[in-house]
């Protein structure tokens, strides 16, 4: 069964975590990420670090389309520039001084990084605005063993799950409703498991949640 | 006669009746206790205040009371005219007593770490970081599904005394 | 870890417990620079300090001790670093105020550099000693001092909003005058001029006992010249402001100070931690900072 890693893009959240004009702490194999949103417009994902004294930029505030470090203010424009240095206000910060940043983009309300500056992939015509957001669970077992799980066809859905090429698992449900899976490596023995739905109203989603807290038990007992 | 509250700046269980206090506009005089290095929670004169050794403890009118819970659901049911705060609703207010105990409960293991890292209480601080964050995965897992309800707050469609004790 | 075998680390003086903080008769077991040691306080109040050997803690070689500036120093080492010396804390009319320790996983060099910065005043201390629309760092000056071989920071001004427990309460702010000393590798301290009398600083310091490279206890003790506050407002207010800046220095990445030229980038306000880390890097103290790849 494929990864969740297909094509250099991993989950990191899905899209309704990251409200606008928040900014939230990710951690992709050990390697900290922050995530975060304007007031409009695609979540950014950098590295959780500031080029300054090394905060963590996850812990800092968004403001006018940016984010701020919570140390001193700097202030870093979406794209990664630092365009202000409080303790200096009328210096032009150098374009030197920029975070590190990767790509995003957002799948069936999943947001996805590229640590390696993968192409963005072809997505189908999916309708973003049909997938819901389920929620995200914490699993203290490696990524590979919810895979497994997830393939297996007494998993807690009651479906196989089915790699979709892009990253994801896909489990359709016997009423039609469709679940899809993202699975993020957070160390070698935490993954973080992202679901979405299509055609399922809110007690089916509110079930599926439950699930998913079922199947986090599930795993982590043996 | 203004409310009293004898007061230590980094205690989360005294941070909570100052929030309350805040949100429902009522002034009060704080009276510093010098919880850390000073002890002077479990000095004779404190222990005749509070018999536990404990912050916070309120003084109104006359009245004394301790614990951080019993003094948010006082304040809310005396000061709170809207009702919000602690609703009568018979449904409501049992889920906002099942919080308010839990975050009494099982959620004060986060208190213990905080004093385990930052003032050296002697704690077994992996086991009280595991029951912390199983305490946190409880409230994590309820708001999850009342976000998918479309919900903000522990309980109901407003704030509660449920989320002044579960912050 | 195990105990470190840097000299410069291991000879200097490192906190352990502050005066007052083992009862006659007590023992307090701890860490310092990977040793755990025991410190025993006897029934007459004399102070002793021991290591402790091995898996199963066996009280093993005494460890020379000493009192200053209300803590209890230990040392490792056969020829320590002397202690400052800080005449303020025998200046009579001074108000003596220990804030007692805070735990913080974070190397000591990343707590110096925190306690040495001005410009973190208006977002981590905001309406205390800094505010939002006051962020400039005017210039100062900042040299090494060879006679005690320490850096110090001076002419260093911020505007405040409430300096201290007692600026707090006249609502209108000042400009503080500040000057910044670096004793050790370990210990850092201010003197903050908040009533504009000449020659009569607050003084507040930092000892800072490394549990390990990443773990570390912050004393806190001060000689002040306040006359209206309480001793318990004083060091709630001491409490708050270091509590304000445990979440940062927790949360910076990596803990330990890096010497490479482009591992981060300071601005002029950043002239003190440049001249510290130079200061530290010619030390040729390896404890606490990014080991280079061999």
């Amino acid at each position: 069964m494929e990864m969740g890693l297909a094509k250099g893009w991993v989950p990191v959240a899905l899209d309704a975590q990251i409200a606008p004009g928040s900014s939230h702490p990710v951690v992709i194999n050990d390697m900290g990420l922050a995530v975060w949103r304007g007031s409009s417009g695609g979540a950014q994902v950098w590295e959780d670090r500031c080029p300054h004294r090394g905060m963590r930029l996850s812990f800092g505030f968004v403001r006018d389309e940016g984010l701020v470090c919570l140390y001193h203010g700097w202030e870093f424009s979406q794209g990664g520039k630092c365009r202000k240095i409080p303790a200096h206000p009328e210096l032009d910060p150098p374009k030197t001084i920029c975070t590190r940043t990767f790509g995003s983009l957002s799948y069936r309300g999943i947001v996805f990084a590229s640590l390696d500056k993968a192409a963005t992939p072809d997505l189908p015509a999916d309708s973003q605005e049909e997938w819901l957001p389920v929620r995200s669970v914490f699993v203290a077992v490696p990524m590979d063993r919810v895979a497994t799980y997830l393939g297996a066809k007494d998993n807690v859905f009651g479906a196989v799950a089915t790699a979709d090429g892009l990253g994801c698992h896909r489990l359709a449900l016997a009423d039609g409703a469709q679940i899809t899976v993202a699975l993020q490596p957070v160390g070698a023995e935490k993954a973080a498991v992202h679901l979405t739905s299509r055609g399922a109203d809110a007690d089916l989603r509110r079930t599926l949640a439950r699930y998913a807290v079922r199947m986090r038990r599930i795993l982590e007992i043996s | 006669m203004v409310i009293r509250l004898y007061d230590y700046t980094l205690s989360g269980s005294c941070y909570k009746v100052r929030l309350m206090l805040g949100f429902l506009g009522l002034g009060y005089q704080a009276v510093p206790v010098d919880f850390y290095p000073g002890r002077e929670h479990k000095t004779l004169d404190f222990l005749d205040i509070n018999p536990l050794g404990q912050l916070p403890v309120l003084e109104d009118d006359g009245l004394r009371l301790r614990d951080a819970q019993a003094i948010i659901a006082y304040l809310a049911n005396k000061y709170d005219n809207s009702g919000q705060w602690l609703p009568r609703d018979p449904d409501l207010f049992g889920q906002v007593m099942m919080w308010v105990l839990f975050a009494s409960g099982e959620l004060m293991a986060a208190s213990a770490a905080r004093l385990h890292d930052a003032l050296g209480y002697p704690f077994d601080i992996a086991a009280v970081r595991a029951n912390a964050h199983a305490a946190f995965r409880v409230l994590d897992d309820h708001l999850a599904e009342r976000a998918i309800e479309g919900k903000t707050w522990i309980v109901g469609d407003s704030p509660t005394i449920a989320d002044i004790a579960c912050c | 870890m195990s105990v470190t075998t840097d000299p410069v680390a291991l000879n200097q003086w490192i906190p352990c417990a502050w005066n007052g903080q083992i009862r006659p008769g007590a023992t307090r077991d701890t860490q310092i620079l990977g040793q755990p040691i025991r410190v025993t306080c006897a029934p007459d109040g004399a102070i002793s300090c021991n290591v402790l050997d091995g898996a199963a803690g066996a009280v093993g070689r005494a460890l020379p001790v000493t009192q200053k500036f209300e803590i209890i120093f230990a040392t490792l080492g056969s020829d320590p670093r002397p202690l400052p010396k800080i005449h303020e804390f025998d200046e009579p009319g001074r108000r003596i105020a220990n804030c007692g320790s805070v735990g913080v996983n974070t190397s000591p060099f990343r707590i110096v550099e925190n306690f040495l910065d001005m410009a973190h005043f208006c977002f981590v201390h905001t309406d205390i000693l800094g505010a939002v629309d006051q962020t400039e760092v005017l210039s100062y000056k900042c040299e090494v001092r060879p006679d005690a071989d320490e850096v110090w920071a001076t002419d260093c001004r911020f505007f405040q909003p409430a300096a201290s427990k007692s600026a707090a309460t006249n609502g209108k702010g000042q400009l503080t005058h500040y000057k910044y000393r670096v004793m050790s590798p370990f210990s850092v301290m201010l003197y903050k001029n908040v009533f504009g009398r000449e020659d009569l600083d607050d003084a507040i310091c930092v000892f800072i006992q490394p549990k390990t490279e990443t773990e570390c206890i912050a004393y806190m003790t001060m000689a002040l010249v306040d006359e209206g506050s309480t001793m318990t407002q004083i060091i709630d207010f001491q409490q708050s402001i270091f509590l304000q800046d445990r979440i940062i220095l927790e949360n910076q990445r990596p803990a330990l100070l890096s010497f490479a030229p482009n591992a981060e980038i300071p601005t002029k306000a950043d002239l003190s931690s440049i001249a510290f880390r130079r200061w530290l890097k010619a030390s040729g103290i390896t404890f606490g900072t990014v080991k280079e790849a061999a």
